[in-house]
């Protein structure tokens, strides 16, 4: 397995009013290739500065990067991979058979293999009913439906997907993740950025959470998620008991003899019962929970900047 | 340059469908319908002024339209973040930002002639007196007003990579304003100052800043008079040699800063 | 592409070289033909015509009011015009049509009732061309123009028209049908040997043109320059300027006191001018008078005037930005002839701004020069005069080198008023006047013979 993305102190200085600001700082990134790649991070992490500078839209103020083997700022690799910017728009005035053309002519692909292409993509992402409807016309769903095919017309080797399920319904979420395993089997390197925890996260093979510009947590999705929890609920429990329980675990609540203990997954599961049971109380439940996302996020960014809407800061500087 | 055409392709396509600047193309050829019609004809054809002030019309309504179409063209485009997608595909920013431009003046060429042919039919209408020397020049006239345009468009576009689109819009006219007067102003400095070293000055400002006077036929006298001082195909030709480099240059500079920029 | 390319740099600062010779290159041209300010004429810049001129505004703007300032005149709102025209030409002074049109506009169709144009503003029509000339220097058409009202509408000094035809003539632009009337000019002006060479020369080279082209219109502008040269070599012949010249009429028959060839054998026609002008109701002359010349179509120029206003047939000092003095009197017309006499009525009462009568004394004029007469008149009187008399009034003082006809009298204001004095009838007339035989039937000529 080679290297699709490699970032050496990547870093982004805007200068606000408050001064400087390093909005990417110094990140070191690999990605390899055929992987499904988590770029994770609240509002204004930094993420969509990162995929900016690794297209060449932007401009990294120190460091340095790799893509596809070929340092960034050569517009040839654009050839090999594929970008679909956050929340897109397309020329609302043309059709999506039209739209998918232009882009084929961007990479040169001439007729009439230009029009079969856009043909099988529109029909590969549920749009071939559409094709001749104008872009306006379109639902936020299909637009990004039609950024995804977009994003497939040159086979690409590695694709750049900025927030591709916000602002989409639940369904389409779902649409999107299974396009995305689709692509893994092909053989595709998948970049996901989000500051969502849906269905389409939990597909990655791995994952970087970003908070400020800087690498606050990495690695295999299943080994950051290692070390869960348990749950186990009682009922006629009498007063008094969950003083010898405290040790062990927690009491997440204890109300009318209703008793929900919560705690890791490493302790004695037996012991608990046996305390419960010889007290008089009735074991209802005992879920073991594995570790969420949303607790990793948590844990990461420090609770402070977490899964809330932030409202979205200007990410134009025109 | 298959990406540049593709670009510009879809500029002139999405241009013709801008609302404002349909809005803008109607109320010029409102102008041009309404003007010829406003003369009665006297025992002396008046059709020179008339020509001419339709020319104005045109002219006016023209610059305003390669104004409002240039200002917005690369603004719209990180505003509604289409730009990121085509940048992201093996299109370099000049090829992007020429592309972008020739579409904007092939807009541009389209409304001119569409006006002009209105014009022209206008007149064959209403101006039964109007002779092959107006039609001529009418036509010629329009086609130097492209080239004009097209110059204007050239210095919105380098304005656009730094400012923002209100400010330029300002910042245009006063170029094409200035440039307009330019040769008057020159030719009354001359007269009255000479040497030294603001006469230097001014001769270099002259030639240095786009001048809009050379690629322009109306303000001249009437067919009559074109023996004076040479051909007028060569000033023609001139003129428009002179549009397409000066605009090349605003060109290049627009790409030198817009490789650098932020998008 | 981040860092400048070199060889990118270089080609535009080549290029950025060239078009400013390009545009240098292009000033003359520019200067010549498109400037507002032609050449030789270099005035300071005025900012408030710069600010107009913004794009194509100015001569938009320009053409709106032009049209504006015609339907005025088509609907006889004159007040509006000499600003609407004064400001159409500050704005786009290129605009020969608007000098040449408004030009025409002011001086002829400033009119009263009975269609006599207002020659008060004469001078202000000829203010407005030579402004055009001094921004028009390129084409022959404001000369042509200014020209045009000496010849045509001045009718007199013909000198003047013939320094703008002569200037119109040498334009490059000037077509060869606009040339001939130079000649006409010169023959006006009393310079036949001028006349007759232009013509000749027009003629040569219609015929060479011809040559070349073979086509009508050639051949029908030759034939008329070749009419125009014989028609004036005829004309030189017959009324014996030639002979003249040669000596031929101061021969005698060898031996006696006879001519050999005599000059003429009728007596100079004697004009026999006398008039009666009688103010029959207030500011309405009735003029009659004897006329000798029985032929039809011979003009005497009548002008009533205030006895301290007179026109130069000049430029208006003050150009167009003044209107003409509305207290100022000028009347004037032509006393058309016939079977010997003539009878006019001439009322100025109905238009009181064109003829205010605010002076105390007027001056009756009546002029006939034999320069402007028709060529069947000129054929009795001559060029100079020097075929007519009058027993009182030829003057040789009015315009040097032509024997004119010239009478003047006095009106007050109570008489062109009929109040005071001249409640029952106001008269003036020339000495020993005596009543035309005149007839019931009018335009029947009623002479016998028409020699004399
Ligand atoms: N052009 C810019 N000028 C100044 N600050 C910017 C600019 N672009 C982005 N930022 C700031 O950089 C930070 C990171 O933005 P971004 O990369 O868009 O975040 P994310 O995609 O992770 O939400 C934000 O605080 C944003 O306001
Ligand atoms: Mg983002």
């Amino acid at each position: 397995m080679g290297v699709a993305i490699k970032t050496e102190d990547l870093t982004k200085t805007y200068r606000t009013r408050s001064g400087k600001v390093n909005v990417v700082d110094h990140l070191n990134l690999e990605v390899e290739e055929g992987e499904i790649f988590g770029f994770l991070g609240p509002n204004g992490a930094g993420k969509t500065t990162t995929i900016k500078m690794l297209l060449g839209i932007s401009y990294p103020s120190e460091g340095t990067a790799w893509v596809l083997g070929k340092e960034i700022g050569d517009t040839d690799v654009h050839r090999r991979l594929s970008y679909l910017p956050e929340k897109p728009y397309y020329y609302e005035h043309m059709t999506g058979l039209e739209i998918l053309r232009f882009y084929a002519r961007l990479f040169n692909i001439k007729e009439p293999e230009r029009t079969k292409k856009a043909e099988a993509l529109l029909e590969k992402v549920n749009l071939a009913g559409d094709a001749d409807k104008i872009i306006a016309q379109y639902s936020r769903g299909m637009q990004q439906r039609i950024g995804l095919a977009q994003s497939l017309l040159n086979d690409p080797v590695l694709l750049f997907l900025d927030e591709p399920t916000a602002g989409l319904d639940p369904i389409a979420h779902i649409e999107i993740r299974d396009l995305i395993l689709k692509m893994r089997d092909e053989g595709k390197t998948v970049f996901i950025s989000s500051h969502e925890l849906s269905d389409v996260e939990r597909i990655c093979d791995r994952v970087t959470i970003l908070n400020y510009g800087k690498v606050v947590s990495e690695g295999r999705l299943d080994t950051l998620l290692k070390g869960g929890r348990i749950e186990i609920t009682a009922v006629n429990v009498p007063k008094g008991i969950e003083d010898n329980l405290r040790s062990d675990g927690v009491i997440a609540s204890f109300h009318d003899g209703r008793l929900i203990i919560d705690a890791p997954d490493t302790i004695a599961t037996d012991g608990f019962v046996d305390a419960v049971r010889s007290a008089g109380g009735t074991i209802v439940s005992i879920i073991p929970r594995r570790k969420r996302l949303e607790d990793l996020f948590i844990e990461s960014v420090g609770g402070r900047r977490v899964l809330t809407e932030q409202t979205e800061q200007s990410e134009e500087s025109v | 340059m298959g990406q540049i055409f593709a670009i510009a392709q879809t500029t002139l396509g999405e241009a013709i469908r801008r609302r404002v600047l349909l809005i803008i193309l109607l109320i010029g050829l409102a102008f041009l319908i309404i003007s010829p019609s406003l003369n009665q004809l006297t025992p002396r054809g008046q059709t020179e002024v008339l020509v001419k002030m339709t020319l104005g019309i045109l002219k006016i309504t023209s610059a305003i339209l390669a104004v409002t179409l240039t200002v917005y063209l690369i603004p719209n485009e990180v505003e509604r973040r289409t730009i990121y997608t085509i940048l992201s595909k093996p299109v370099q920013r000049y090829q992007f930002l020429v592309g972008k431009f020739l579409g904007s003046v092939g807009a541009l060429a389209v409304m001119i002639g569409l006006m002009t042919l209105v014009l022209l039919v206008t007149f064959s209408l209403q101006q039964r007196d109007a002779s092959m020397d107006d039609v001529a020049r009418i036509v010629k006239s329009a086609v130097m007003y492209v080239f004009q345009m097209s110059l204007l468009a050239g210095i919105a576009m380098l304005f656009s990579t730094i400012v923002t689109p209100i400010v330029n819009f300002f910042m245009t006219g006063m170029v094409f304003v200035f440039g307009t007067l330019m040769n008057p102003i020159f030719e009354s400095l001359g007269a009255s100052s000479g040497g030294g070293l603001a006469g230097l000055g001014s001769r270099v400002a002259h030639y240095a800043l786009p001048n809009f006077t050379n690629v322009d036929i109306t303000g001249g006298a009437t067919q009559a008079e074109q023996a004076v001082g040479g051909s007028e195909a060569v000033y023609m030709m001139n003129g428009i040699i002179y549009a397409i480099i000066y605009t090349s240059i605003m060109l290049v500079l627009a790409v030198l800063i817009f490789d650098r920029r932020e998008i | 592409m981040r860092r400048p390319n070199a060889a990118l740099v270089g080609a535009t600062a080549a290029l950025f070289v060239v078009q400013g010779l390009i545009s240098k290159g292009m000033y003359p041209t520019w200067v010549a033909r498109y400037s507002a300010h032609n050449v030789g004429f270099q005035e300071g810049l005025n900012v408030d015509q710069l600010l107009a001129s913004v794009g194509g505004l100015r001569q938009m703007v320009a053409g709106i009011l032009w049209v504006r300032s015609d339907q005025y005149f088509h609907s006889g709102q004159f007040d509006a015009i000499l600003p609407l025209i004064r400001l159409v030409t500050w704005l786009d002074p290129r605009q020969m049509e608007v000098y040449a049109t408004g030009s025409w506009h002011i001086a002829y169709n400033f009119t009263d009732e009975q269609n006599r144009s207002d020659r008060r503003y004469v001078p202000l029509a000829l203010a407005l061309l030579s402004e055009g000339v001094e921004h028009n220097q390129s084409s022959f058409r404001l000369f042509h123009e200014t020209g045009w009202i000496y010849y045509h509408k001045v009718n007199d000094e013909f000198d003047k028209a013939v320094f703008w035809f002569e200037q119109s003539v040498q334009k490059e632009d000037v077509p060869p049908s606009l040339k001939a009337i130079l000649a006409n000019a010169y023959l006006r002006d009393g310079r036949l040997d001028d006349a007759l060479n232009l013509y000749w020369m027009l003629q040569r080279d219609a015929s060479a043109e011809y040559a070349r082209t073979k086509d009508e219109p050639t051949r029908i502008r030759r034939d008329t320059q070749e009419n125009n040269l014989n028609n004036l070599i005829m004309r030189m012949v017959s009324r014996g300027i030639f002979g003249r010249r040669d000596g031929v009429y101061d021969l005698l028959v060898p031996g006696t006191e006879k001519w050999l060839y005599p000059y003429d054998t009728h007596d100079p026609v004697d004009l026999n001018f006398s008039v009666k002008i009688e103010v029959i109701d207030k500011k309405v002359l009735r003029l009659t008078g004897n006329w000798g010349i029985a032929t039809t179509g011979a003009r005497i120029r009548i002008v009533v005037r205030d006895e301290e206003y007179n026109i130069l047939w000049e430029p208006a000092p003050e150009g167009l930005d003044f209107d003409v003095d509305r207290d100022d009197t000028f009347m004037q017309d032509s006393l058309y002839t016939q079977n010997k006499f003539f009878d006019r009525k001439i009322d100025m009462s109905r238009n009181p701004t064109m003829y205010p009568f605010k002076s105390e004394r007027y001056i009756v004029e009546f002029f006939f020069s034999p320069r402007s007469a028709p060529h069947h008149i000129q054929d009795k009187t001559g060029w100079d005069g020097e075929g007519m008399t009058d027993s009182r009034y030829i003057r040789t003082d009015i315009r040097p080198g032509v024997r004119v006809l010239f009478a003047e009298y006095e009106l007050t204001r109570d008489m062109v008023l009929r109040r005071g004095d001249y409640i029952d009838s106001a008269v003036q007339m020339s000495p020993g006047y005596v009543e035309p035989e005149t007839s019931d039937v009018v335009g029947v000529i009623i002479r016998r013979s028409l020699r004399n």
